[in-house]
């Protein structure tokens, strides 16, 4: 195997000692499990941006601005029902540190930006208790 | 990602189900990419190598892990297009699970025929040559054993294929 990256998942070290993006993929995000299991392995496998043959780009990955900006997403929609996972690009290491469902005009996810910056620097801070390696 | 949490998340026959879909759905749409990105073509050029640029909105459609649609004979189209191999075959769990984890570029967008052909021609020059670069500290291959795994190889294939031993002069032949 050559991997071009490694997704790394948020672990809550501080409160529910929880893998939050795995508990969250067993839970409400199950219908997208498999998809973001599938993508993430061929990102992670893929050249960067800036090589001819990336993919890393839409409609695999979207680079987020404004509020998000800095931030990836990945996308899967269910029905009518759109399952998104959050994370930062750092050199070859992606922390995912969040997710979002979209459903009737109205999306959700559960911290904001600056939750979301502050998860990133501890998951690169203190590697051992804020993060694991990404579990399907 | 884990192997181990992967496998264990198959024990749910829903993300069974799940998993087959999404080899078909995101894994056939980032192969179109990828070898689209690997042989510098855009979308238009791809279109008009599978009949015509009225096909370019279906590339567009067939790089969207969301499309899913596929039919055997548009992979068949695309493999001819590409030049590349085509495998559509009923595997154990444990194969998909490998093609998820163990992924690398040359996978996700396979070499086209020209390229392959290459990488074979060289290898075996490299072996005829003697320089094959094989590990020294794990394979004490002296220049005479590799003659000698060559020449059997050869009588070997030469046996296989004409059914028949073969003859000294014949293995001449096939190393002059």
């Amino acid at each position: 195997m050559s991997s071009e990256f490694t997704f790394y998942d948020y672990v809550d070290a501080d409160r529910s000692g929880a893998n939050l993006i795995n508990r969250w993929l067993k839970g409400d995000g199950k219908p997208a499990r498999m998809h973001f299991a599938t993508t993430i392995g061929l990102l992670e496998a893929s050249h960067p941006r800036g090589f001819n043959d990336s993919v890393w780009g839409r409609p695999y990955v979207r680079f987020m601005d404004e509020d998000w900006d800095g931030f990836i997403e990945l996308r899967k929609e269910v029905g009518n029902v759109q399952y998104r996972l959050l994370g930062k690009v750092l050199d070859r290491h992606v922390f995912l540190v969040t997710w979002g469902v979209h459903k009737t005009q109205n999306y959700k996810t559960d911290i904001t930006p600056q939750t979301a910056s502050d998860r990133v620097n501890q998951m690169i801070r203190d590697p051992a208790r804020y993060r694991r390696e990404h579990e399907a | 990602m884990k192997r181990e949490q992967l496998w264990e998340s198959l024990h749910d026959p829903e993300l069974r189900k799940q998993l087959i879909d999404e080899h078909i759905n995101v894994g056939i749409a980032f192969q179109i990419r990828s070898l689209r990105n690997r042989q510098n073509l855009t979308q238009a050029m791809l279109a008009e190598k599978l009949g015509g640029k009225k096909k370019q909105p279906l590339v567009a459609e067939w790089e969207d892990p969301n499309y899913g649609k596929y039919t055997l004979g548009t992979l068949k189209e695309l493999a001819k297009a590409f030049d590349v191999g085509l495998l559509v075959r009923f595997v154990p769990f444990s194969t998909m699970v490998d093609w998820t984890i163990d992924l690398n570029k040359d996978v996700i967008a396979p070499p086209s025929f020209s390229e392959d052909q290459y990488h074979i021609t060289t290898e075996m020059s490299s072996i005829l040559k003697g320089t094959l670069d094989v590990d020294a500290n794990k394979v004490n291959f002296t220049s005479s054993a590799r003659q000698e795994s060559i020449q059997t190889s050869s009588s070997f294939l030469y046996s296989s294929y004409f059914d028949a031993p073969a003859k000294e002069s014949d293995k001449e032949l096939v190393h002059a």
